[in-house]
């Protein structure tokens, strides 16, 4: 690659004569993540697991990086961002604590190798379209398994753990719902099911018996997000509006009704009304999160100076409120420009790719990404009532770093699918 | 205040500019990659005056199937050659056939010396002609319809 980005063919201005350099985001990267993790390595006692953990995320960005550019696998441009991203989080779970960020990388290795499973077995598999039912009872099965088996922590019951290894079922029923409405969306699947019932009530009935085991559960982060990518879906795709306007007011009256009989709810919509009423107990949280955003300034205290460990959950749900006191409200811009950024690239792969159950999956997913940083977000900076949900790539979690490398391997697959497509045509027209 | 600590107050602008100047290059690559898609499909379609023929079923056996339509953008040379932008592989047909261009608003036919000669509405031209939409062009005994 040379060193400008751009360069002209002489004489047939072809489309390959374009060649766009790769390498320039990628060094800025690098040197963050070195001035980061010498930083962390100097206030923290000269600890060299700090510079172990900096090394192994440097290595799999390379790693995945060169793979992608080298195998022509599609979009580049969003595993360049999740990395910043990634790299961001990490730094801060190795500063609030080494441990959370030491099982960070070792989740994100996993997830790192799910990417590249999910990508080739998505690639090769043909039939995902017909599949309907498989996703409909492997959802079914995940909801049961955490009903039976389920751990509860901080209220609301969804973790299924087997000995030392936990995991949270929600997030892959996610996936597997939204390949589920694909299948009635992208058109193949037009059949009525039991004689008469139309696929359009059958997947509204989908819907909501996930609900009502996500109700069950008390996981009322989930619940938000899958009720919106519905709504989503139904908007994008259903041409009478009837019944996305039906679904809005039944779900303002269940809510209604929920604000009235549960006392869970109560609590968040009061605490996030007026938190400082009662700042010592149940407006805690979210106070000291805006305490935190405020002490921050336009360029944070610092990485090291601030004091996160007055949040609670600042490594997973929080951690947006750590990096906006630690690198300042202009961080916190940037992520949130970062996920803009790859839920525009995900919209584009959206929009080029043919395959119409290839174009569902791809925009719930983007949906899921969208919605799942707005919500938490919002909730951080007092903006919409707190739920509790993770912050793709960048909170400490497992199966949301795991899951949310397969969804993103999954989008990857689309668009190798589109770009390996009009490069057989263009080979063909020459 | 420690030194780490200072370090840190300084590095917390630093990383505010790496992260934007990241931000900004991944913009640029982005809209390289936007700009590299729409030349590859605007010059064809939007900028450049597009037309097509399409064949007219007929009696004669055809040693290679034609297809449902061949578009044109802004000059193609019909012949037998592969060098030709519409190949029609057929013996009755010229090496280099006839040429159809745009100028100036107009659609012109011209035959390019072949042997069997070109018909256009039932007549051999000997010179240039201007295309209306619906024109019938015949070479040998294939027929085509010149559409806009």
């Amino acid at each position: 690659m040379s060193d400008s980005d751009i360069e002209f063919g002489g004489e047939n201005m072809g489309m390959n004569n374009i060649k766009v350099n790769y390498r320039k985001p990628a060094y800025l990267l690098i040197l963050l993540n070195v001035l980061g993790f010498g930083l962390l390595f100097m206030s923290k006692d000269y600890n060299v697991n700090i510079l172990y953990n900096g090394l192994a995320v440097l290595i799999l960005f390379l790693i995945m990086y060169t793979t992608l550019v080298v195998c022509h696998m599609g979009d580049k441009f969003i595993l360049l961002m999740t990395f910043m991203l990634m790299s961001i989080g990490v730094l801060i779970l190795c500063r609030i604590n080494i441990k959370y960020g030491f099982r960070q990388i070792i989740w994100i290795i996993v997830g790192g190798i799910s990417f590249f499973i999910a990508y080739f077995i998505y690639y090769k598999v043909k039939i995902w379209e017909k599949l309907w039912f498989v996703y409909f009872i492997t959802g079914v099965a995940l909801f049961m398994i955490t009903l039976l088996f389920g751990k509860t922590v901080n209220g609301s019951k969804n973790w299924v753990g087997f000995g030392t290894f936990a995991f949270q079922p929600s997030e892959i029923i996610k996936i597997m719902y939204i390949m589920c409405l694909s299948c009635y969306y992208c058109g193949t699947w037009s059949k009525p099911v039991l004689g008469k019932v139309s696929p359009k009530w059958v997947t509204l009935g989908i819907t909501y018996v996930f609900v009502g085991f996500l109700v069950l559960q008390r996981d009322w982060g989930t619940i938000l997000v899958m009720m919106s990518i519905y709504l989503f879906m139904v908007y994008v795709y259903e041409p009478d509006k009837k019944l996305l306007f039906t679904n809005v007011a039944a779900l303002g009256i269940i809510g209604c009704l929920g604000y009235k009989f549960l006392y869970h709810i109560q609590v968040r919509i009061s605490t996030w009304l007026d938190p400082w009423s009662d700042i010592a107990n149940k407006g805690y949280q979210i106070t000291q999160s805006l305490f935190a955003i405020a002490s921050g300034g336009y360029f944070g205290r610092g990485l090291g100076n601030g004091s996160p460990y007055y949040i609670p959950e600042v490594h997973s749900d929080f951690i947006f409120a750590a990096i906006c006191e630690e690198m300042g409200v202009f961080g916190g811009v940037a992520i949130i420009l970062l996920f803009f950024l790859i839920a525009y690239r995900c919209f584009k792969i959206s929009v080029m790719t043919d395959n119409l159950y290839d174009k569902a999956v791809s925009f719930g997913v983007t949906v899921m990404f969208a919605l799942q940083t707005f919500i938490i977000i919002g909730g951080v900076t007092k903006m919409i009532p707190l739920t509790g949900i993770t912050l793709p790539f960048v909170s400490y979690g497992g199966t949301s770093i795991v899951i949310s490398f397969t969804s993103l391997g999954i989008i990857q697959a689309i668009s190798a699918k589109t770009e390996n497509k009009s490069e057989v045509t263009e080979h063909e027209g020459k | 205040m420690t030194i780490s600590g200072f370090i840190s107050t300084i590095l917390s602008y630093v990383f505010t500019v790496i992260i934007y100047v990241f931000i900004l290059f991944v913009i640029r690559l982005i809209y390289l990659d936007v700009k590299k898609m729409s030349r590859f499909e605007d010059n064809s379609i939007n900028d450049m005056a597009c037309a097509s023929i399409r064949p007219v079923k007929t009696a004669i056996e055809l040693t290679s199937p034609l297809k449902r339509r061949y578009n044109i953008y802004g000059e193609a040379i019909v012949g037998r050659s592969a060098e030709c932008d519409i190949v029609i592989n057929e013996k009755f047909v010229s090496q280099k056939h006839l040429i159809i261009w745009y100028e100036g608003g107009e659609w012109y036919l011209e035959d390019l010396g072949s042997r069997n000669g070109t018909h256009v509405n039932g007549q051999r031209i000997k010179r240039e002609v201007i295309l209306d939409p619906e024109d019938e062009i015949s070479i040998g005994g294939l027929k085509f319809v010149f559409d806009i």
